[in-house]
This record gives C-alpha cells, sequence and structure tokens, in this order.
C-alpha cells in the first residue's frame, strides 16, 4: 500500500492505475462487515435492492416479500452500538400496504428514477407497478399490468424517454411512460413470461430481456420487433453453429444464419417457412437451457452476464452476439423468480447470488475469488456500492447484510481498553 | 482409508492439510483421528471423560490439529445418526468453548453446523433415531445460545445465525440466561414479601408484647404458688425464700422474671420428690392443666416470636435486642418450669392417655398379651375337665394331653410359671373345625326339622326329637388331613462348563451327571462323606464277622478286591484333581491376559495424554490406541447405535405378525365359510 503511494509520489504509477489497484486490493479483501449494519424493516424476504441513487449514491432502496419498499441511508448510520461497534443503518421510511394503492404482495423489484431520489418505482407480483413519490411516501401513479410484475427497468442514460420497462408473468414486455401514465409500447417475441429486463448501457434505445424460455432479446425501441436473440451455440464471428440435420432438411438456406450475425444492427427476417412444432430456427434460439434468471450489463455495455436456472453463467459479447465461452463454475439458482446480480464498475468481478451464499468470480477468466457466507436461507438479490467497494446483498431470511473490504483501525478514536477486553474475551482458553 | 472416504466430499483444505502433514505427523493424525471416532460412536448421553481430555490434548498441541479436528467433525457431523451427531456437538462445543481458531474455523460455514445440528432446514431434516434427534436439537439449541452470549460480539455469522433462528424461524431457544436472572428476580421478590410479612408480625409483637408476657408471667406465678402449697405440706421449706418471691412480685418486670427464675431454680434444687395423694390432687390438676398450657401454647408461641425476632431486618435494633432478650428470658422460665414439673412426675401425655381411659375400656388389655391368653385357656381347660375324660376316639396324643391338663392347671395354680410355659410349648396346635365347638359335651342335641337346634334360640322345642350323643361324637370326629413333611432336595451341584454348578435337583440320580453325591462348594466330590463311608464300611464290618467263621483265602479275596477297587478310586480321583487343576490353570491365564490387555489400555491412553507413546516405542502402539485397544469397545458401540437405529416390535407388530399372516387369514375365512354354510344349510333343510 505504502509502496503505491510512493511510487504515485514520484509519478511512476498515473493515477487512474493507483486508483484501479487500490479499488482491486480491497475488492479482494471483501468480507462481512463489521462496521456497518443494516436493521431490516421488513417482515419478509428481501426480494429486491437498488441502492446506485445516480445523484449522491447514498439511499439504499430494498422491496420484500411483504409488499413493504424501504429506504435506508447507508452513509448516516441512526445508531452506534459500542459493543459491536457497529453503526446501524435503520429505514429512513417504510412503506407496505397500508399506505393507499401501496403493494399487497410481494415486491419483485424496485428501482429509483435515474435523475433524483424523488422518485422511485416499484413492481409488484399484485401486477401493479407503483410510481412513488418520495417525499410524500405516496403512490403518484399506477399502472396495472394485469399479470404479476417480475422485473422493471429505467435508462439511466435516457434523454430523449422515461420509460420504464417491465417484464411480466405475460409474455410481452411493456413500456410504461410516467409523463402520460399509459403504455408507450407492447414488445411481443418471448413465448413465457419474462424475468428479466434491463435496458443498455451503451444505447438509450436498446433494451435487453430474458425469459422463461430461456432466451436473452435484444430490442431496439425505434423499431418494430427483436433485433437479436442470443444463441449459447454460436461462439465465433462468422462461423455458422453447427447444423442438425434435421433442420437442414427442413430448411433449405440455412447458410443465410450467417449474414445476420454480420449484420447484428439488422432486424431479424421472420422465416414464411415454418418448422413442424411451429418456430422458426431464429426463433428458437436459447441462451439458456432453463430460464434465463438475471441479466447484468457491463458498465461500459460492450459485455452482458447472464444467469440461468441451468446454474450456469455467461458471458456475451453484445455486439455481435457471441457466446465468449468463459467457464464460470455452476452457481445454484432456482426459484421462480430472478435475481439481481452486481458488476464492479471496473468490469473485473460479478457477484451473483448461490442459494445461501454470494459467489464472485471474475468477469474475464471465470475464475471463483470466494464465496461470501452469512445468510442463513436464499439470497436474491445484490447491489454494490462504488465508491466504497461496499456489497448489500438481501435474503430470504430477512436480512440485509453488508460486505466491505476489512477497515483500517481508526486510530483516533480508538479505545485501547475496549479493545483488550475484547481480544480478552476471545483468547484460547484451555484449561487442560 | 476410512478417513479418506469420509473427507473425500470435504473442502480441498482438508486435503491440503492432510497432504501437508502426511509426512510429518502421519501418527498423530491417525491418532487423533481414532480418538474421535471413538467418541462420538457411543451409546451414552455424554462423552468419556479420559477420551475427551486426550482429544483436548492432541488439538492443543498444534493449529494443524485444530484445523484437521475441525474438519473430522464436520465431516462427523453430517452423518446419518443423530446419536453421532449429539456427541460431535458436545465435542465441538467442548472445542470451541476453547480454541480461537477453532471458532473461527467453525464460524466461516456456520450454516452447514447449524443444517445438521438444528435440522432447521427441510431438505435437511435430522436422522433417525428420534429421541436422540429431539435432544440434539435441544443440546445444539442450548450450546449456540451458549456461544452467542460469549462469543457473539466477536463473530458476526454466529450473531446472525442465531438471529436468523430465533428471529426468522420463531424457534423457541432454552434462554438460559434470561431465566436464570429471571429466577434470581423471583426468589428476591420472594424474600422481600417474606421480610415485610415478618417485619409486620415483628409490629404486632412488639404491640402485643406486654399483654402476652404478663399472661405468661401470670400462669408462671400460678404454678409457682401451687409449688409454694406442694412444698409448705411438705413443710420442708424456709419461710425466707417465701418471703423474698412475695417482695418480687411488686418490682419491675425484669427483675420479677429474674427472681422467679431464681425461686425456681432454688425449688428445684430443694424440692423433694412428691407423690400425688388424694389431698393434694386438686393441686396436682391445676398444675398439669398449667404445664399443659406451657407445653401447648406457650412454648409454640415463644418459638415463633423467636423466630420472628431473628429473621426479622429493622433499622430500631435496640428495640429488637431487648425484646429478644426478654423473649429468652421467658423461654428459659417456662423451660425451668416445665422440667420442674415434670421432675414432680407430671405429665401431659399420661395425663391425656388418663382421659382416653375413662372412655374406651378395652384398650388396657392388650389381646395378644401372652399371660391372659394362657390364663383364659387354663380356665377353659378347667372347666371341661370332667367332660374330657369322655373323648375316647381321638388321638392318642390329644388324650395324653388332655390327661396331663388337669396337673397343670394345678401347676399353674400354685404359680410355677415355667412349667406352665413348657407345657405350652408342648401342646399341640389344632387347626379350628367345628368340633371344638362341642368339645367333650356329652348330652343329648334336641332337633326339629330345621336341623341341630343350638342354645339360646327362642322358637319351640320338641324335646322328643334328640339326636343321641353317641351320634353327636360321631359328628364331631376330628379330620385331620395328611401333609407331607416338606423336605429340600439338594441340588446336583456338579460342575458345568461355563464354571457353574448343575442346579437340578433330582432324589436319586441327575439324568446329566450321574448320582448325585455331596460336593463342595467347587463341585468337587467329597469321597470322605459321611454316606460313603458308611457304604465302604459296610462290607468290612460283614467281612470281620465273616472272619471268624470262613476261610483265611476269602478273606484275602476281599481284601485284594478291595484294594484294587481302592486303587481304581485312587486314579479316578487323581484324573479329576488334575483335570481340576488345568481348568482352573486355564481360567487363571485368561485372566492374566484380561488383566494385560486392561492395564494396556490404560497406558496407552495416558500414553497420549502425556505424549509418552514416542519414547516408548512403536510396540507399545501397536497394542496401544483406540485402534486395537478398544475395537472391542467400538464395536459394541457401532453396534448399539446401529440398534438405535432400527425401530423396536411394537405389541402391535408381534400380534399383527401373528394375526395378519396367510395362514391365519385362510383359517378364518374357512371357518367363517363352514359356519354360514352349516347355518345354511340348517335354515334350508328341505333343500339338502
Amino acid at each position: 500500500m505504502w509502496q503505491m503511494v510512493g511510487r504515485r509520489e514520484t509519478g511512476r504509477l498515473p493515477p487512474h492505475k493507483f486508483r484501479a489497484l487500490l479499488q482491486k486490493t480491497r475488492l479482494y479483501s471483501i468480507e462481512l462487515a463489521g462496521h456497518k449494519e443494516i436493521a431490516s424493516a421488513h417482515k419478509s424476504g428481501v426480494n429486491s435492492l437498488q441502492q446506485i441513487d445516480a445523484t449522491e449514491a447514498r439511499y439504499l432502496l430494498s422491496g420484500a416479500a411483504d409488499g413493504s419498499v424501504a429506504v435506508y441511508d447507508i452513509e448516516q448510520a441512526t445508531a452506534y452500538d459500542h459493543s459491536t461497534r457497529t453503526s446501524k443503518h435503520e429505514a429512513l421510511f417504510m412503506v407496505d400496504k397500508r399506505v393507499l394503492n401501496g403493494h399487497l404482495y410481494s415486491v419483485s423489484c424496485v428501482h429509483w428514477y435515474p435523475i433524483d431520489t424523488g422518485i422511485f418505482v416499484t413492481g409488484s407480483f399484485d401486477n401493479f407497478v407503483n410510481v412513488w413519490d418520495t417525499n410524500t411516501t405516496q403512490v403518484e401513479l399506477q399502472f396495472n399490468m394485469s399479470k404479476k410484475v417480475y422485473s422493471l427497468s429505467m435508462s439511466t442514460l435516457a434523454t430523449t424517454h422515461m420509460l420504464i420497462a417491465t417484464g411480466t408473468d405475460d409474455t410481452r414486455i411493456r413500456l410504461c411512460d410516467i409523463a402520460s401514465g399509459a403504455f408507450t409500447h407492447t414488445l411481443s417475441g418471448h413465448r413465457d413470461s419474462v424475468w428479466v429486463v434491463q435496458w443498455s448501457t451503451r444505447s438509450e434505445w436498446v433494451l435487453v430481456s430474458g425469459g422463461c424460455d430461456g432466451a436473452i432479446r435484444f430490442w431496439d425501441i425505434r423499431r418494430a420487433g427483436c433485433y437479436q436473440i442470443l444463441d449459447q451455440q454460436c461462439s465465433q464471428i462468422g462461423r455458422r453453429p453447427p447444423v442438425l440435420k434435421k433442420s437442414s432438411r427442413t430448411h433449405g438456406r440455412e447458410d443465410n444464419l450467417c449474414t445476420k450475425y454480420l449484420n447484428a444492427s439488422s432486424p431479424i427476417r421472420q422465416r414464411g417457412q415454418k418448422r413442424s412444432f411451429g418456430i422458426s430456427a431464429v426463433d428458437s434460439r436459447t441462451a439458456h437451457y432453463g430460464s434465463v434468471a438475471g441479466l447484468q450489463m457491463t458498465a461500459d455495455g460492450l459485455h452482458m452476464i447472464s444467469a440461468g436456472t441451468d446454474s450456469r453463467l455467461r458471458l456475451w459479447d453484445v455486439e455481435s452476439g457471441c457466446n465468449t465461452l468463459v467457464n464460470y463454475p455452476s452457481t445454484y439458482i432456482r426459484g421462480n423468480k430472478g435475481i439481481q446480480m452486481a458488476v464492479t464498475p471496473d468490469s473485473s468481478l460479478v457477484f451473483t447470488p448461490s442459494l445461501n451464499a454470494i459467489l464472485v468470480y471474475d468477469v474475464w477468466s471465470g475464475h471463483s475469488y470466494s464465496s461470501l457466507r452469512g445468510h442463513y436461507d436464499q439470497v436474491n438479490c445484490c447491489a454494490f456500492h462504488p465508491q466504497g467497494q461496499e456489497l448489500y446483498t438481501g435474503s430470504n431470511d430477512r436480512k440485509i447484510l453488508v460486505w466491505a473490504p476489512r477497515r483500517p483501525i481508526d486510530i483516533d478514536n480508538f479505545d485501547y481498553e475496549d479493545a483488550e477486553q475484547a481480544i480478552k474475551a476471545d483468547e484460547d482458553a484451555w484449561s487442560d | 482409508m476410512k478417513t479418506e472416504t469420509e473427507n473425500r466430499g470435504g473442502s480441498s483444505k482438508t486435503k491440503e492439510s492432510r497432504l501437508r502433514k502426511e509426512g510429518s505427523s502421519g501418527t498423530k493424525e491417525s491418532q487423533l483421528h481414532s480418538l474421535i471416532d471413538v467418541a462420538t460412536t457411543s451409546p451414552s448421553d455424554s462423552l468419556d471423560v479420559g477420551l475427551l481430555t486426550s482429544i483436548k490434548y492432541h488439538v492443543r498441541a498444534s493449529d494443524d490439529n485444530v484445523r484437521l479436528a475441525h474438519d473430522l467433525l464436520l465431516a462427523k457431523l453430517k452423518k446419518k445418526h443423530s446419536q453421532v451427531r449429539y456427541l460431535v456437538v458436545l465435542l465441538m462445543d467442548e472445542l470451541f468453548m476453547r480454541s480461537k481458531l477453532f471458532r473461527t474455523l467453525l464460524v466461516n460455514n456456520f450454516d452447514t453446523f447449524m443444517v445438521f445440528s438444528v435440522g432447521y432446514h427441510v431438505s435437511n431434516p435430522l436422522p433417525p433415531p428420534v429421541n436422540r434427534a429431539t435432544a440434539l436439537r435441544a443440546k445444539s439449541m442450548e450450546v449456540l445460545e451458549k456461544w452467542n452470549d460469549n462469543f457473539g460480539l466477536h463473530y458476526k455469522p454466529l450473531r446472525l445465525g442465531y438471529e436468523y433462528l430465533r428471529d426468522t424461524l420463531h424457534l423457541q431457544f432454552p434462554n438460559l440466561r434470561q431465566a436464570a436472572a429471571q429466577a434470581e428476580q423471583q426468589k428476591k421478590e420472594r424474600e422481600l414479601r417474606s421480610q415485610a410479612l415478618v417485619l409486620e408480625k415483628y409490629e404486632r409483637l412488639k404491640h402485643d408484647f406486654p399483654a402476652l408476657s404478663s399472661d405468661i408471667e401470670q400462669t408462671l406465678k400460678q404454678l409457682e404458688e401451687c409449688f409454694e402449697i406442694l412444698e409448705a405440706e411438705d413443710n420442708g421449706r424456709d419461710a425466707s425464700a417465701k418471703e423474698s418471691d412475695v417482695k418480687d412480685d411488686d418490682d419491675a418486670e425484669d427483675y420479677e422474671v429474674n427472681s422467679l427464675r431464681r425461686a425456681l431454680s432454688q425449688a428445684a434444687s430443694k424440692a423433694p420428690v412428691m407423690l400425688e395423694t388424694q389431698d393434694n390432687k386438686p393441686i396436682f390438676d391445676t398444675m398439669r392443666d398449667l404445664c399443659k398450657l406451657i407445653c401447648h401454647q406457650h412454648s409454640s408461641a415463644i418459638d415463633d416470636w423467636m423466630l420472628v425476632l431473628i429473621r426479622v431486618d429493622t433499622q430500631d435494633r435496640d428495640s429488637r435486642d431487648f425484646l429478644f432478650k426478654r423473649v429468652i428470658d421467658i423461654r428459659n422460665c417456662l423451660s425451668q418450669a416445665k422440667r420442674k414439673c415434670l421432675n414432680l412426675g407430671i405429665n401431659i401425655q399420661e395425663h391425656n392417655k388418663d382421659d382416653q381411659e375413662d372412655e374406651i375400656i378395652w384398650e388396657e388389655g392388650g389381646i395378644d398379651n401372652g399371660e391372659a391368653s394362657a390364663t383364659e385357656l387354663a380356665q377353659e381347660a378347667e372347666t371341661r375337665k370332667a367332660a374330657v375324660t369322655s373323648i375316647k376316639k381321638d388321638d392318642d396324643l390329644l388324650i395324653t394331653q388332655i390327661e396331663n391338663l388337669p396337673a397343670a392347671t394345678s401347676e399353674f395354680t400354685s404359680g410355677e410359671k415355667s412349667n406352665r410355659s413348657q407345657l405350652l410349648q408342648e401342646a399341640p396346635v389344632l387347626p379350628w373345625g367345628p368340633y371344638l365347638d362341642r368339645w367333650g359335651a356329652e348330652h343329648i342335641v334336641p332337633l326339629n326339622q330345621r336341623g341341630l337346634l343350638l342354645e339360646s334360640h327362642w322358637g319351640r322345642v320338641d324335646y322328643d326329637a334328640l339326636v343321641p350323643a353317641d351320634k353327636v361324637v360321631e359328628l364331631n370326629m376330628r379330620a385331620s388331613y395328611y401333609t407331607p413333611v416338606k423336605e429340600e432336595i439338594p441340588p446336583c451341584l456338579a460342575p458345568l462348563k461355563n464354571g457353574g454348578l448343575c442346579q437340578r435337583r433330582d432324589l436319586r440320580v441327575c439324568p446329566l451327571h450321574g448320582p448325585i453325591k455331596q460336593r463342595d462348594s467347587n463341585g468337587n466330590v467329597l469321597s470322605s462323606s459321611p454316606d460313603d463311608k458308611a457304604l465302604m464300611d459296610g462290607p468290612r464290618k460283614e467281612e470281620s464277622s465273616y472272619a471268624g467263621s470262613s476261610t483265611a483265602a476269602v478273606t484275602d479275596m476281599e481284601f485284594v478286591k478291595d484294594i484294587a477297587a481302592k486303587a481304581v478310586a485312587n486314579v479316578r480321583a487323581q484324573d479329576a484333581t488334575e483335570s481340576n487343576k488345568k481348568r482352573e490353570k486355564k481360567l487363571l491365564a485368561k485372566r492374566n491376559r484380561e488383566h494385560n490387555a486392561a492395564v494396556l489400555r490404560e497406558a496407552a491412553l495416558a500414553n497420549t495424554v502425556q505424549g509418552l507413546g514416542e519414547a516408548i516405542g512403536e510396540e507399545l502402539e501397536k497394542y496401544a490406541e483406540p485402534n486395537v485397544g478398544s475395537m472391542r469397545q467400538t464395536k459394541k458401540a457401532r453396534k448399539s447405535l446401529r440398534a438405535m437405529l432400527q425401530p423396536k416390535p411394537t405389541a402391535k407388530d408381534r400380534l399383527a405378525e401373528r394375526l395378519l399372516n396367510s395362514r391365519a387369514n385362510e383359517a378364518t375365512v374357512h371357518v367363517l365359510t363352514r359356519d354360514e354354510d352349516a347355518a345354511y344349510r340348517e335354515a334350508f333343510a328341505n333343500q339338502w
């Protein structure tokens, strides 16, 4: 550490590199934080977390299975416990079904308004997408989706639209417009319920969705239909996927597929010829053998990581739509809803919930760094705080845990007596 | 080998640590492994103390050993047997409370521990047997709570796990700490309440004390006056003391009590023993009453006061002490008075008894009084003396006894008790029967159609219908039954293979061991037993009687035969003793071997503790250690563990086995159909 500082001082280490190195060392030492604790206000499992409010990166939003939504301040502690030397963060406020038009059933997804923290959006299994005013903690707008809402997303890049993309139990993806309170788009293409939707971090028009049918589709909202379906078999540009004998018999012009890959931005041509079970070859491509449970774009928007119920993680090259074939060790993702993964801003690590633990993988090599254990029930979601290198995870055991790099001892207000006592209490005690 | 298979599924760390240690301390590792193996395979509720100490010793030796123990215990915890898991939890608790490294290791995958010990997860329920599983859960919850209390601050996952079980799953923890605090609180409250009660009593006592004490003093004074009267009667008393007493009455209370005591003591020292006569009976009666009052009322009241004064905790110490002194004084006076009463021979209990006597008379003479019954018997015999002689048909013995009777009675009247008791001992005990009703009665009995007319009936009497005397006697004949003399048949007592003795009881010949002979406690034949001697002597006597009349040759022959027989007997006896000796030797050797094994085992265990194993060498290790030494024990424990898993056959099962098998079914069906058939045939006989 000090060596690094010295090199920075002499100028041998450029500032951005210094920062990256520092962040990396901190990241790899991430563990259950002893100094910070979030007192969960929920009475049941935490389904969804989002803490990156664009302005301050300070407020954590959590939605739980009992229909409640709470907001925590993760910078300013509400209480300090001297015996354990932890700062406690209690909920700033909580809304649940007692509020007018509040969610009745499990809240499956929460999202801050990308511009400021005045608005947040929640989707729930009671078919509604609610738009809340943070200051009055009242529902300002409601969208009835007529099916369970699994996921919603707002684009952080968008300057020309402010659409909420929603994935529901229905096969169609709908885009809700906050300004008008109406649906602007209905995107149909998935053949089963859509568990994840996410706006691209590269283009404000591009939306990615993953569904129970195992397909990941890319949509450009300026055009009709989806323009890309990811195929787990396709791993090289310009190389067509292995052709099955059966399909070659039914389709004479299979070679056309290749051109599609090269010309990624063109919409898919729906072939007139139907296969025996009524689905075209392009349409039946899958990204996972099970359903797609999680999607996470890297910060630069060039790559995307998807998680499926086939216990695999896949890294996709967004531009070409190829499977990069990075081999991640298998995870354990089950359940009947999507999960939230998290990727560090420098796209080096990905955090994936896997049963009771959170697995940490290197994005590019697939190497498993560690598994963060601390939850006693299934973990549903994780959110990464970019500035403090802190990870927040929510689980069915009603806890929101904070994972942080080990903190250097705060010398200014360090109580030696206390520390000594604490050490003494935790020493070996062999009597014989 | 077993270790390998067990830990194959374990973490990679296990293998690493194993590899690391394979070269350096393979034996130690295997020792620890076998120790843990033995400690966790036992059907008992607690860990073996010796094993525990040796495990602790091993684990303490190095950090690697702690890691190894942790891995081994986790692997053991995954066994599908609740008893094993229970013991593992106990062992883990011991290590957890001691080693910091063990704590950190265990806390790292605490959810595994919780799943396998508390069994909260649906997919991982606790394995059978059920009763052990409940014990396991209770124990692990208790342990968890203890850990959380002690180390929850330092280990966050531990705290989180505890909170998860308590708040999310709503499991009921034993909550020992709180329970103890609550008990303490309750105890305190109870004490406070009782203290308040005592205080209240004390206040009341303080208020009432003058009245009560004057009451008692009055009683004492009366008693004293009684004594004085008695003494005056006895006129063995000097006047000065009396005067002083009278004087004292006017003085202060405190002084009075003292003087009273003095007077009492004087009186007690001087008072001669007086007897109750007709003249002083009323005085004695009043004294008795007073004494009773003292015994029953005043002393118990005083005791109560003492208790109150001892237990009360008041600010006003002086008044309490003053009261205390007074009460003690009064008590002493009372006890003195009581003693004096007793000296005079006044007994409250006796008095009470006398009272009872008036009401219930029969209590006086105990029924089972030997003398009384004897006199009654004698009287009866006297009255019947005349009749007795006429009975002729009874046993001879009876007759002689009856003839003896008059003599006995006469002796009794002369007062020779010893003779009478002797006779009583000799007298035969006859079972009761109707013949005793008319013992020796000679008169004829009237009769009507209802039967014999007995005395004291109010009906008509027909004097013609009579039963003659000889008929009556015939009717009254005593019937006695033969009861064989019970004689215990001695057991055969021949030695058995298993070391015991044959317990068959046969008269002459045991079917297994031949003719029954007298044997000593080891089963050896007593050849010099008197019976045998008699048998041997028999022919010799004959021989000697023969000797005079027959020839010498014959005697020689007999003699030779005798000698031959003796020789044969000798040889056989020798053989028997030899075989006995062999058997004993074998037994001894076996015992020695067992003893040696036990000693070795102990040495081995001690050896693991003190690390002497290396010093002595490998030879000991071959014998020692749970590997070989307690292998049998482990096997036994395994067996019992397996037995725990098997369901016990209930009465229902046994009945079902008997009743629901196919044969029984068929038989039942057969019987039913046959019965039905028969009924049908009977009902519609015309069709057949």
